[in-house]
């Protein structure tokens, strides 16, 4: 199937770039760093360096690819062939979640063993990643240079983390419950503080609602700045 | 296999009309060639041609199909080469084919085949960054032949090419018309699309203004005569005859006669010259 075969090549690709090795060493520095803090803080320090995982490291990462894609014109040749806009987007976005899922499940795994039962955490970790993932690539379709994209890019993620500011109990407001960050974290903490049915319905809905908005976005900035562009007169 | 009808384009956001109506049609079996100056246009009509650009006023049918409601299965009946060509450069020959040709349901040519058609064979395993721009131009025609396309569209075919190179693509070019495939070129090189195309289309501001068999156009807006010089007391003389009646032409008969002929020529226009004369513009 196509899909299979571009999940399977985009992984290949990101092995070549070393992308596996950064997100290896990334996976590395947070474990030495959770093993330096003292217990009581390693619950909290958990949940926000798995959140930066798939949210923030998805998200510069996808932009790097994108970026990377572009600057080779790639874009002119896969899309003269029978590969969907919809096919590519995917394929970049689940490979990268697997990249982020693996990470986060070792981080977790390092501190927690194999005692915890992560399934709702892992959950939150893919759709976590789901949505950034999508988001940066709509943000990295409109850019020209990787400058242009980590100015965007980080206003873009600025909003996004707002959230965090309730987790860490500096301010809050209730808007923060229709941020998709909110979903992540409530899935996040799961692990450690059981919630009811209810709470992870939302959660789920709603990072399931923004991810679909956000690939409604992806697929629009990718007809746009992307499909128009094509065959121009080159670099 | 294409017919183009009033084909009008403006590019969104751009207050420019960059096609003016366009109309021509390419039957099987042909190979077609646009000329023109920089911005006449020639890459966009390509663009609508291949299904790029939707957009378009008028009306374009590939293999039967309007073009504007195609979806990217359209892709799997033709093959497209843009003039820059472009890969992953961390991947080798090998691995980019492999890619490409994973994206295709229906029947795909070997990699390794097309590979060796280019002199490429040996480069299979070389990563593409470590490519020449010449094979970078011919894995990119292997790339649009992956899935044995019943119709080629080639950017710039021969930009960046040596003259041995040129070649080896300019014959691949004429094997695919031996072989029942149709081929739209779009190019400055003049040399290039008298060497290869049955028909060629001049484009000037979004515009054809001529468009015949190149042999059409030099005996059309060619001088009918010869040019004869030979050599007379150590100095070369010229002198010009129409081709009209030349066997009979006494003078001429005679002429070759008398003295030591150099050189005779009969006096076609090139391409070239035909394109100033139709649009009063040089091509580069
Ligand atoms: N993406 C675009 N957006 C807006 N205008 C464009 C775009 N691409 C091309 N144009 C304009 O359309 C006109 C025709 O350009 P086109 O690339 O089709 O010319 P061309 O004949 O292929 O030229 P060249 O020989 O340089 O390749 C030019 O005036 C160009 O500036
Ligand atoms: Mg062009």
């Amino acid at each position: 199937m196509r899909l299979t075969a571009a999940i399977a090549y985009d992984i290949k690709l990101q092995f070549r770039h070393g992308f596996y090795y950064a997100y290896l060493v990334i996976s590395l520095f947070y474990i030495a760093l959770l093993q330096f803090l003292p217990s009581s803080a390693r619950e909290m320090a958990n949940i926000l360096l798995t959140f930066t995982d798939p949210s923030m490291l998805g998200f510069f990462f996808i932009g790097g690819l994108v970026l990377l894609e572009k600057g080779q014109d790639i874009h002119n040749t896969l899309f003269v062939t029978p590969y969907k806009p919809e096919e590519y987007i995917f394929s970049k976005t689940l490979s990268l979640t697997l990249l982020s899922a693996l990470s986060s499940y070792m981080i977790h795994v390092s501190q927690f063993g194999f005692t915890t039962k992560p399934l709702l955490l892992m959950l939150g970790v893919v759709m976590t990643s789901i949505f950034f993932t999508l988001a940066g690539m709509g943000v990295a379709f409109r850019c020209r240079s990787l400058n242009g994209f980590f100015f965007l890019s980080t206003l873009v993620a600025l909003v996004f983390v707002l959230p965090l500011s309730d987790y860490l109990q500096i301010w809050s407001t209730p808007l923060y419950h229709l941020l998709p960050t909110q979903a992540s974290l409530l899935l996040l903490r799961s692990v450690f503080e059981p919630i009811p049915p209810l709470q992870w319905i939302y959660a789920i809905l709603l990072l399931a609602g923004w991810s679909g908005l956000a690939f409604l976005w992806a697929r629009y900035s990718f007809r746009k700045f992307i499909m128009l562009q094509m065959g121009g007169d080159g670099p | 296999m294409v017919e183009v009808r009033n084909l009008r384009y403006k590019y969104p956001g751009s207050k420019d009309q960059v096609l003016h109506g366009l109309d021509f049609s390419i039957p099987q079996g042909e190979i077609f060639g646009f000329l023109g100056p920089s911005g006449a246009g020639k890459s966009t009509a390509q663009k609508i041609l291949i299904g790029i650009l939707k957009q378009y006023e008028g009306k374009v049918t590939v293999l039967g199909r309007e073009v504007r409601e195609t979806k990217p299965d359209y892709y799997e009946k033709i093959g497209v080469a843009f003039e820059f060509p472009n890969f992953y450069g961390r991947f080798t020959a090998m691995e980019n084919l492999s890619l490409f040709r994973s994206l295709y349901q229906g029947t795909t040519s070997k990699p390794e085949e097309l590979l060796d058609r280019v002199g490429l064979a040996k480069y299979a395993h070389t990563k593409v960054d470590n490519f020449s721009k010449s094979m970078k131009m011919r894995l990119n025609l292997c790339r649009a032949l992956l899935n044995q396309p019943e119709i080629l569209f080639l950017d710039e075919p021969t930009s960046g090419l040596d003259p041995v190179n040129a070649r080896l693509v300019k014959e691949m070019i004429i094997q695919m018309k031996t072989a029942g495939k149709t081929v739209l070129i779009t190019t400055h090189n003049m040399q290039a699309a008298e060497d290869i195309c049955d028909r060629i289309a001049f484009i000037v501001d979004g515009r054809i203004v001529l468009i015949d068999s190149p042999r059409q156009l030099k005996v059309e807006h060619g001088k009918r005569r010869v040019r004869v010089e030979y050599r007379k007391n150590e100095q070369i003389h010229q002198e010009y005859y129409e081709l009209e009646g030349l066997g009979t032409n006494q003078e001429f008969v005679q002429l070759l006669g008398r003295e030591r002929i150099e050189t005779l020529h009969t006096e076609e226009a090139t391409l070239e010259d035909i394109f100033i004369k139709a649009t009063g513009r040089k091509l580069e």
